[in-house]
């Protein structure tokens, strides 16, 4: 068949090509799809009871409808803070620019649940604000629950809508909205009428990125939501609380219909990107500033959020070091001793786990990107949904489908570290192949076809010509899959074990149990490494690497 | 002269379309080829197929007499210039024209020692160290020129080799191309969608339409003698007069054009009554405001001029079609109004509609 596939494209023939579209299909089935189908056939095998709760028992329910609750409620507010700073931050000349980025970009490499974390101990029972209100009003705050989780999510989503509209606002041709202004539109009215309706497609993909990460986000509502139950967080409890694997998976399961959704009208939209006006290079053309009534309401409400996020992290910070968080802030480094002997032992097992997570999966999705790019064959489009249909998948499903399907013969990983960096790899798949993709679309084809035809064969010129070029993609999937490993907990939350007790899980019990000033002191820790090795990448790899667009 | 390359019954076909027709043709040792056709007729796609980046439908290319419809493009003694050139961005000049030879494994010396004559044949020999990006189009194009010839193609493809520089520079690389190819004894094909560049450059023109060949020549025969309606309409600048076949002559035919009849050479066989186009050059055409002797002879009306520089271009009114007349040299530019002309039987191109 691939013989046939490959007319248009005789290099596909090579073995090397046949080598590696087995490799990648044949690992993604056997570790997406295998766990995914293992773990969906216990919750059937006896009927449909386990899905039949959703719809007679309260719990289950109201855990739909919180869910759906939530990502109602948090998504317009994520995109739209979204495309204000996106708008705000390369359209506007507004003072600090670079402090308003650098607040999206610590929410963007910082784990999730630090915001939940950082709020509880400003906003919580025992928190700075709460008692600071109690003591003075006699007014006892109550932010546990869907208000508060609102806040949160908002806070920690709104930077994915942010980079979808940094490059759909940069591409934007501003000659347009000149046209609109020439003819004798106001400024909000051309901006309506031209800018927003060009950025569409930006909007829509924006909305359901943001609406798949809320709907799947498991740390801030494990945090924050009190017993306001999403079905990320029952799916947990009913591991947890009642060692009910199976009834976890069912859960699990019903969280994935709406992600799943989202996913493929995505894929419809990006596919199609109807309304997108890439000019390529970025236009030269003077930027005329809006009205200050835009302006300054902007500014006041982006002060707003990044002060609030300056705060939260200093919290954390502040946090790690104080005696006890809401009491006493004397300075002391005893969070830090005693954490130590657990921090050492987390931080050695997510190190070795992120490192090793890191490299596999920017080297597949480094291939399957020159598969989908380089080689034109029929299976392009299957391929680039099977190493992208992860981001669609809860990370607590995959987590706990993973027990199910590797606890036993053939497969029996559950318990190793092994499991944890497979569970990594397939993950964050979909963000190392669009870092590759990204950058080796930008290599003309004639490039290899050059070295082709000077004799290399294909590995060769993939080798010595290819890797070279799109190092950068590389080492930009390298960087994502690292964060996100050393970040990561919905999943691995189920596969450690004892021996492979990861960092950020850890830190997420602390935080749920109120040992704030351990939780603060390890979150430190972890964003310091996050932090430090973006810069040794930065410092080695050089400008060409691109991490989050243009931004660092 | 021995046959390097032959294409027989070539097609190729994506989706719909037919982007290779039944494409024969073959090349001598030494010869420089030129593929001619507007964009979008398949040239690139003929060019592809021979260096084995598609793979033929149907037909069989023959390189150096060997089939090769199997033979991957690294194993077929081939080098290809892309029109952007390719050169690879992470290598220095002598490591880019080094390549070839290395992945050949060729001995390091002896790679060195080869990369440096075609340096010196390029003239780029203070270039080795630099990379592309710090080279101008011009340097590139050399650049690129030298890693292909360096592994002694037996057949080098130009893509549009020439349509990244600009005009003045065209012009004297066209002439150096040329003057390379003979020291060298080079095989050329070169696509192009530059007729100047084809007629300039090579022994031998294969004009391409809609994935066909149209005709093969000399550059001479080409313009001169077009085959059909298309060449003598895509070389030059050509009139075309729609008319009807009147009287056939032992080696003349009479055409009628609105109650008007022109007098066209006999190439092939008509009958009374075919409906035909005359074609003739703007340039074969004699205009003046007196009256002059012969056939063909007719009363215009001078509608508009153009001064041109070398030439100045008149566009009449014959019989209420518009002609295009150019005259050449210096001369007294004629008023507007009345002027006769002569088309010179020999130089009409009769085709049947």
């Amino acid at each position: 068949m691939l013989r046939r596939l490959a007319r248009q494209d005789p290099l596909a023939k090579d073995p090397i090509v046949l080598i590696l579209y087995l490799s990648i299909f044949f690992f993604v089935i056997l570790f997406t799809f295998y766990p995914l189908i293992q773990g969906f056939i216990p919750t059937v095998t006896r009927g449909l009871e386990y899905y039949e709760k959703f719809l007679t028992e309260r719990l289950y329910k109201d855990a739909v409808i919180n869910t759906f609750l939530i990502a109602a409620i948090s998504t317009p507010s994520a995109t739209l803070l979204g495309l204000i700073y996106a708008y705000a931050l390369t359209r506007m000349r507004i003072p600090f620019k670079k402090l308003y980025t650098y607040t999206v970009i610590i929410q963007l490499i910082a784990p999730p649940f630090a915001t939940g974390l950082a709020f509880i101990m400003i906003f919580g029972r025992n928190g700075v604000i709460s008692r600071f209100l109690e003591f003075t009003l006699g007014y006892s705050l109550d932010i546990y629950g869907p208000v508060g989780l609102w806040i949160v999510e908002t806070l920690t989503f709104f930077p994915i809508a942010f980079l979808v509209f940094v490059g759909a606002v940069k591409a934007l041709d501003p000659t347009y909205e000149y046209a609109a202004k020439v003819l004798g539109a106001s400024g909000i009215r051309s901006f309506f009428d031209v800018n927003l309706r060009l950025l569409y497609p930006s909007l829509l993909a924006a909305i359901i990125l943001v609406a798949m990460n809320v709907f799947s986000d498991f740390g801030n509502p494990l945090l924050v939501g009190g017993n306001f139950y999403v079905l990320a967080t029952l799916a947990y409890t009913h591991v947890v609380g009642w060692g009910d694997y199976v009834g976890a998976a069912a859960t699990a399961y019903v969280l994935l219909a709406p992600v799943i959704i989202l996913f493929f009208i995505q894929w419809k939209i990006l596919g199609r990107g109807l309304y997108v006006t890439v000019t390529g290079r970025e236009t030269t053309v003077e930027l005329r500033e809006p009205s200050r009534y835009v302006k300054i309401p902007v500014i006041a409400l982006m002060t707003l959020v990044s002060g609030i996020i300056i705060t939260l992290y200093a919290s954390i910070l502040l946090g790690a070091i104080t005696r006890t968080w809401g009491v006493d802030y004397t300075f002391t480094l005893k969070h830090f001793e005693d954490i130590s002997l657990a921090a050492v032992n987390t931080l050695r097992s997510s190190l070795t786990v992120a490192i090793f997570s890191a490299i596999l999966c920017a080297t597949i999705g480094f291939f399957a990107a020159y598969l989908v790019t380089h080689r034109k064959i029929l299976l392009n489009k299957f391929t680039e949904v099977l190493v992208s249909v992860t981001n669609a998948i809860p990370g607590t499903l995959i987590g706990i489908a993973y027990i199910l399907a590797f606890a036993r013969y053939p497969f029996a990983l559950t318990g190793s570290a092994l499991i944890i960096v497979l569970n990594n790899v397939v993950r964050f798949l979909p963000l190392a192949f669009q870092s590759g993709k990204a950058v080796l679309t930008q290599v003309d084809s004639t490039i290899e076809e050059t070295s082709i035809t000077l004799g290399d064969n294909v590995l060769g010129s993939l080798r010595r010509v290819l890797l070279p070029l799109a190092g950068a993609g590389f080492a930009s999937g390298l960087v994502y899959s690292f964060i996100k490993s050393m970040n990561t907990v919905s999943a691995v939350i189920f596969l450690q074990t004892p021996d492979t007790r990861l960092m950020a899980p850890f830190i997420l019990g602390l935080g749920t149990h109120g040992y704030w000033g351990q939780a603060a002191a390890l979150s430190s820790l972890l964003i310091g490494i996050v932090i430090g090795s973006l810069i040794i990448i930065k410092l080695t790899v050089g400008r060409k690497i691109k991490i989050f667009g243009e931004l660092l | 002269m021995a046959e390097i390359l032959k294409t027989v019954n070539l097609w190729k076909r994506f989706g719909k379309v037919e982007a290779v027709k039944d494409v024969s043709f073959s090349i001598a040792s030494g010869e420089y080829v030129v593929i001619l056709g507007p964009s979008g007729c398949g040239k690139t796609t003929l060019l592809r197929l021979i260096a084995g980046l598609y793979e033929p439908d149907r037909g069989e290319i023959y390189i150096d007499g060997k089939l090769v419809n199997n033979v991957p493009p690294h194993k077929r003694g081939i080098a290809l210039m892309f029109q952007n050139y390719a050169l690879f961005p992470h290598m220095s000049v002598l490591d880019n024209i080094l390549y070839g030879l290395i992945v050949r494994k060729v001995p390091k010396d002896e790679a060195i020692k080869r990369a440096k004559e075609v340096s010196k044949i390029l003239n780029i020999e203070d270039l080795l160290n630099r990379y592309p990006h710090q080279l101008s189009g011009g340097q590139q194009q050399r650049v690129a020129l030298a890693r292909a010839l360096v592994v002694e193609p037996k057949v080098l493809l130009l893509d549009e080799p020439l349509s990244n520089l600009d005009a003045k520079i065209r012009a004297k690389v066209r002439i150096e191309l040329r003057r390379i190819q003979r020291d060298l004894n080079l095989t050329v094909l070169h696509v192009t969608h530059d007729q100047e560049e084809a007629l300039a450059l090579s022994d031998k023109v294969i004009i391409m339409n809609q994935g066909m060949i149209e005709q093969i020549g000399r550059p001479v025969d080409i313009y001169y003698r077009p085959a059909t309606v298309f060449v003598a309409d895509f070389i030059g600048t050509t009139n075309f007069i729609k008319g009807i076949v009147k009287e056939v002559y032992e080696n003349r035919v009479m055409v009628e054009v609105n109650n008007h009849h022109i007098q066209a050479t006999r190439i092939h066989d008509y009958d009374r009554g075919d409906k035909v186009i005359l074609a003739f050059r703007p340039e074969d055409i004699v205009i003046s405001e007196n009256m002059m002797e012969g056939d063909n002879l007719f009363q215009v009306l001078v509608k508009d001029k153009i001064f041109m520089g070398p030439y100045t271009r008149y566009i009449v009114d014959l019989a209420g079609h518009e002609i295009i007349v150019d005259v050449y040299g210096r001369h007294k530019i004629l008023g507007s109004g009345e002027a006769f002309i002569k088309i010179p039987s020999e130089r009409i191109l009769i085709v049947r509609e």
